[in-house]
């Protein structure tokens, strides 16, 4: 068990490795771009040039990229926070550090000033949702696959269906004319300031709910499933026969087994998460990592853009890696063997 | 059903095609019958667009001053730059109704023959190219198309690579378990003895009978795909102004929720309907098939 536990860890860190080198594949290949989009649109192209020349940005690519790593990772000081280049990037924590992303040209600070809350912020958003969904997702799941193929589950698969075809920034604009625009019980955006109109608890309510909306049909479809199958087991058969009553059934035999599928589902699935996360944030203006990564795409803050997708992989590759390791435990028949 | 495909018993001819196909049993699921039919209305829509809507989409009337609300002239009411909503939105179903299709066919071109190569061969081909699809699928969607049309710039062309490059390693894996299963079967082995290459196997043992859980993927496929070209466009990433985009069209209606909700409604609706289509007829095709 342990060394399977060891190879999941490896594979996990060897994924991280690459997607970081996509992401730098992806965010600075062209080098003439880094240097422009770190200066500005303001700046003659020969200052373009010199910062090029500076940066190295001709090397090879492996070479910029282990440059690049070893900066994040506090092997190397940034070349970017060097006084003699007059950028005046200067950053508290000094110029090599743990984490060091950079500096954000959109913000003017270091990114690690402003990234950390953004992402505390988005994990409190998530996390609500999280609460929201699994229950509702679990409860509407086992109602279907308990009633398969009768009307009922007909109709919550179909409700689902319909539900898993409206983009979160559909359901938002749909919820906000009726909450916002008719009803007036709901304020339309979330940026977490205290003092206006809106209490903070108020401005997450239409965030989670547009989350929730979307994710619940997904994952209660495969709760169903699950339940289905566990349903029509030996076992389940044998419980029957012996004359138990059906809660006791569902409740003891069946739903522990078939929750080992959709738990698995739930965490593999973290990506729809944060992928909706994005869209809300931005649809409501709430100040999270995804909105924020956005925003540096827009403007083309290089440090940002890098810093936001390197912290939503790792999020989502930490979460499978929980997910696997969870079934695991649950899963007497993998613990074993 | 798989082993009907290859079996010599089975008649030719178109009728025989459409059976196996399982055309005939269109009136078997309701549910099938509705998303066709919601995904041939829009296909109509935008094959018709000059008829239905003959005006130009960026056509500005003076006459919607004022006027914004849906009325006698403008159905859909007009939007903020006093455009014709409902033109908007017919001409707005071309993008969508070419990109999506085009993009998806090419990403299961590249999806296919990169989970076939995988799962028939195993070894080490297969270790790298499972490697890649991991990497790949550990990107959340959206944060990709973000980063990959933020650095190629938005255009429909880049939206297509974005598109097939995020689709294709999804596909690759689903084929690859496919192929796992399939090819240790009898008429893989037979093919072998009879002395086939392996790319005959691939393509004419083992694709034809995988069509099916394809056949449902690429329709779920095309409700994602019309989601992420509407969330793009939502994000400001989409196809360039001023031409119709629906997802576009709701970000840009947004600010005037409060006033005219109409606005992004109407054009949010065009995407829910024409996902909702793909969506019922991959439940449907789902359904024909675990009933058979």
């Amino acid at each position: 068990m342990i060394a399977f536990v060891l190879r999941r860890l490896a594979s996990a860190a060897f994924t991280m490795l690459v997607a970081s080198f996509l992401v730098f594949v992806m965010v600075e290949a062209s080098p003439g771009n880094v240097a422009r989009k770190t200066l500005g649109q303001f700046a003659t192209d020969e200052q373009v040039q010199i910062l090029a020349e500076r940066l190295q940005l001709s090397d090879p690519l492996p070479a910029r990229y282990g440059r690049w790593l070893g900066v994040i990772m506090g092997l190397r000081s940034d070349p970017l926070q060097n006084p003699a280049l007059g950028l005046n990037f200067t950053d508290p924590r000094g110029d090599r550090y743990f984490g060091n992303f950079g500096f954000s040209t959109m913000m003017k600070t270091p990114v690690a000033d402003v990234i950390w809350t953004r992402l505390s912020h988005s994990a409190t958003l998530a996390a609500l949702a999280f609460l929201t969904f699994v229950p509702l997702a679990i409860l509407l799941g086992t109602v279907a696959g308990l009633h398969a193929h009768r009307p009922l589950d007909r109709g919550l698969t179909t409700l689902s269906t319909v539900f898993a075809s409206i983009p979160e920034f559909a359901s938002a604009v749909i919820l906000m004319s009726i909450f916002v625009v008719w009803l007036g019980w709901l304020p339309g955006t979330s940026p977490l300031q205290v003092g206006g109109r809106w209490s903070i608890a108020s401005q997450y309510v239409l965030p989670v709910a547009v989350l929730t909306l979307y994710v619940t049909a997904y994952v209660s479809r495969f709760v169903r499933a699950s339940m289905i199958e566990v349903m029509a087991t030996p076992y389940i058969r044998t419980a029957t026969l012996k004359g138990l009553s059906r809660p006791a059934i569902v409740l003891r035999h069946a739903f522990r087994n078939a929750m080992l599928t959709p738990f698995t589902v739930i965490l593999l699935q973290i990506n729809w998460l944060i992928s909706g996360v994005v869209v809300t944030e931005v649809v409501f203006a709430y100040p999270g990592i995804g909105r924020f990564l956005l925003e540096a795409a827009l403007f083309g803050d290089i440090a940002v853009i890098e810093a936001a997708t390197l912290i939503a992989v790792f999020v989502a590759v930490t979460t499978q890696l929980l997910g696997d390791l969870g079934y695991m435990l649950l899963n007497p028949r993998i613990r074993l063997s | 059903m798989s082993a009907e495909a290859t079996s010599p018993l089975v008649p030719a001819g178109p009728l025989a095609a459409a059976r196996r196909f399982g055309l005939h049993r269109l009136r078997e699921s309701r549910t099938l019958c509705i998303g066709l039919g919601i995904i041939v209305f829009w296909a109509l829509v935008a094959l018709l667009a000059p008829l239905i809507a003959p005006s130009d989409p960026n056509t500005q009337y003076m006459s919607a001053v004022g006027h914004a609300l849906p009325s006698k002239t403008h159905w859909f009411g007009a939007d903020q730059l006093r455009r014709d909503i409902f033109a908007r939105i017919v001409w707005g179903a071309r993008p969508v109704l070419v990109i999506a299709p085009l993009a998806l066919i090419s990403s299961y071109i590249i999806g296919v023959a990169a989970g076939m190569t995988a799962g028939y061969f195993g070894g080490w081909v297969d270790d790298v190219l499972s490697r890649a699809i991991d990497v790949l699928l550990s990107f959340p969607k959206i944060v990709l198309y973000v980063v990959l049309i933020a650095s190629l710039g938005p255009s429909a062309f880049n939206i297509m690579l974005a598109v097939i490059f995020i689709s294709s390693p999804g596909i690759a894996r689903l084929v690859r378990g496919i192929t796992l299963d399939l090819r240790t079967r009898d008429f893989v082995a037979a093919a072998r003895t009879r002395g086939e290459s392996a790319l005959f196997i691939m393509l004419v043992e083992i694709l034809p009978n995988a069509r099916g859980p394809l056949i449902v993927d690429f329709c779920m496929r095309m409700g994602y795909t019309i989601i992420a070209i509407g969330v793009l466009g939502f994000l400001g990433l989409g196809l360039p102004p001023p031409n119709p985009d629906w997802g576009g069209m709701v970000r840009e209606a947004t600010p005037m929720l409060v006033v005219y909700p109409h606005m992004a409604l109407f054009p949010a609706a065009a995407i829910v309907t024409l996902v909702m289509g793909f969506n019922l007829v991959a439940d449907g095709l789902q359904e024909v098939a675990d009933a058979s």
